[in-house]
């Protein structure tokens, strides 16, 4: 059974002053099985936040339903960590205070030797200890993922969500925190879901790549199996045939009107012109 | 340096210099009722030279009757305070209170505090706590209505976290709610300080209450104009002053 799951998952808003109803996503079908690294890839604007949001349970589909475990899931909590993409850090407390909050909420029951050492221990994970007494705003832009990142593992949770994390970050920063994330994965294999608009990073890390048609109303694409060996090395990799067939594939899709809508595009612009009118 | 030294300090000299020029040319027109400057400072340099002094119950050094006028707004303020900052923090929170206590705020906001006073006098008896009560509930507005836009503009990213940690409400008040709203909370507290400083003015005016407020209204029917000016410009620096402090201390607890 898998350990989440969308079935027929509809999201969309309605316009307030007019009431008309535009949807983001529609028609989601998806099984995220124990275990798995999982990368949704799609264009910017086609609603892959939206399906972080419904995948955690902040917000709930209009349409379908979200299955964690094979029970309908209408909340957020512990066992769906999610890492945000600008780090959902909070300004006025440190990196351990940051931390601690994570590890305070979850375990009220522990003593605070040993919830210190639990935030230690994660803070050490991706190697924060020396900075555990700044404030956010005097670190850079991986060092606040890292963060968010040691936040949500000091959860523990089952399935590990990450909205975009790496995206705002320089290619230097991207790729060690790349390697970090796939490292700190390994070692006990939890289920994990990465967002992201890097084709590359998704191959680099995924057991398995979804593509997210543009919206509006994105639906899922035809899934890619990186069968490629762990652990997969950035410089070798890139030669590597299966590599580039890879990501010639991908690439195909997402670039084939199918995936762009093209079709739906034209008919968009003809109801605006209907609507115009 | 020097250039910057010029232009702060040396500028508002002369702003003020330019400023008491006019006042000495208009108190010297024919008939004009105006004390001039140095019968101003002749006749309020007593008050002045010796600001703790007290002579009488109606003739004190104008500093005694500062504190005295402090003290009554320090009750009423943290009246104001005790009372709006969690008013504030509902309204932002709950769309049932606003829609409930919205409309009732914003017709009683608009109230001035010569309208207050009575209904103090009323239903306290004596002038001290109608003073303190009107105070309290004119100067109550901008920290409750800062408060509230402080608390609905939380970024939703924070409200997120919270909600995916499972933060208790406890924890979510004094680690998320109350640190995200704190700098629009200080921008209330100071506009409700220099409210109060206008109110207690008013209301010493109206009930006799020795401040200076009182000794002003008290002066200005024993003829003795200087005097009106002399409270003009006290009661305009300690408002000044009472604002540059708040100022300082909102830079100190909201710096990161």
């Amino acid at each position: 059974m898998a350990i989440l799951e969308l079935k027929h998952v509809e999201k969309g808003f309605r316009h307030r002053k007019r009431g008309d109803y535009t949807s983001i996503l529609s028609d989601i079908n998806l099984q995220i099985e124990e275990g798995e690294f999982l990368a949704v890839i799609g264009y910017s604007g086609s609603g892959k936040s939206t399906l972080i949001s419904l995948l955690s349970g902040l917000t709930t589909p209009d349409a379908g339903v979200v299955l964690l475990d094979g029970r309908e899931a209408l909340q957020p909590g512990p066992d769906r960590g999610v890492v945000f993409q600008n780090y959902g850090l909070l300004p006025w407390l440190c990196v351990r205070r940051n931390i601690r909050l994570a590890v305070d909420s979850l375990h009220s029951e522990w003593t605070e030797t040993e919830r210190n050492e639990h935030a230690e221990k994660y803070m050490a994970m991706v190697n924060l200890t020396e900075a555990a007494d700044k404030r956010p705003g005097q670190l850079s832009g991986g060092m606040r993922q890292r963060v968010a990142l040691a936040r949500t593992l000091a959860m523990e949770p089952r399935i590990l969500l990450m909205d975009e994390p790496l995206s705002a970050l320089d290619a230097l920063t991207r790729a060690t925190l790349q390697e970090e994330i796939v490292r700190i994965w390994e070692r006990d294999r939890r289920t994990a879901v990465l967002i992201t608009n890097d084709i590359d990073e998704a191959i680099l890390m995924a057991d398995r790549i979804i593509p997210l048609t543009a919206g509006p109303a994105a639906s899922l694409g035809p899934e890619f199996r990186i069968d490629l060996p762990r652990p997969r090395d950035r410089k070798s990799i890139s030669g590597d045939p299966a590599f580039r067939r890879l990501k010639m594939k991908i690439t195909q899709y997402l670039l084939s009107p199918e995936c762009r809508r093209m079709e739906s595009a034209a008919a968009i612009a003809a109801d605006k012109k209907r609507t115009a009118a | 340096m020097g250039r910057r030294n010029y232009a702060e300090y040396w500028m508002p000299m002369a702003g003020i210099a330019v400023m008491v020029m006019i006042w000495a040319l208009v108190s010297h027109l024919p008939d004009s009722q105006l004390p001039s400057p140095t019968k101003t400072w002749a006749s309020s340099r007593d008050y002045i030279m010796e600001p703790f002094a007290k002579r009488g119950e109606l003739d004190q050094g104008i500093l005694r009757f500062t504190w005295y006028s402090l003290v009554l707004v320090a009750k009423g303020y943290s009246l104001a305070l005790l009372f709006g900052t969690p008013i504030g923090l509902f309204l932002g929170v709950s769309r049932t209170f606003t829609r409930a206590f919205d409309p009732i705020i914003q017709i009683l906001r608009p109230v001035s505090p010569l309208a207050w006073l009575p209904l103090g006098l009323v239903l306290f008896k004596q002038s001290q706590p109608a003073a303190v009560f009107t105070i309290a509930i004119c100067s109550m507005w901008p920290t409750v209505l800062n408060t509230a836009v402080g608390v609905r503009s939380i970024p939703q990213d924070y409200l997120n976290v919270a909600r995916v940690l499972k933060l208790s409400r406890w924890t979510m008040l004094t680690r998320v709610l109350l640190p995200a709203t704190m700098p629009y909370m200080f921008t209330g507290f100071r506009l409700s300080l220099g409210i109060a400083w206008l109110v207690i003015v008013a209301a010493e005016m109206l009930t006799g209450a020795p401040g200076v407020g009182g000794f002003l209204w008290q002066e200005y029917n024993s003829l003795i104009y200087e005097h009106i000016i002399l409270c003009i410009l006290t009661i305009g620096i300690v408002g000044f002053a009472l604002d540059r402090l708040m100022s300082l201390v909102e830079r100190r607890l909201t710096a990161e």
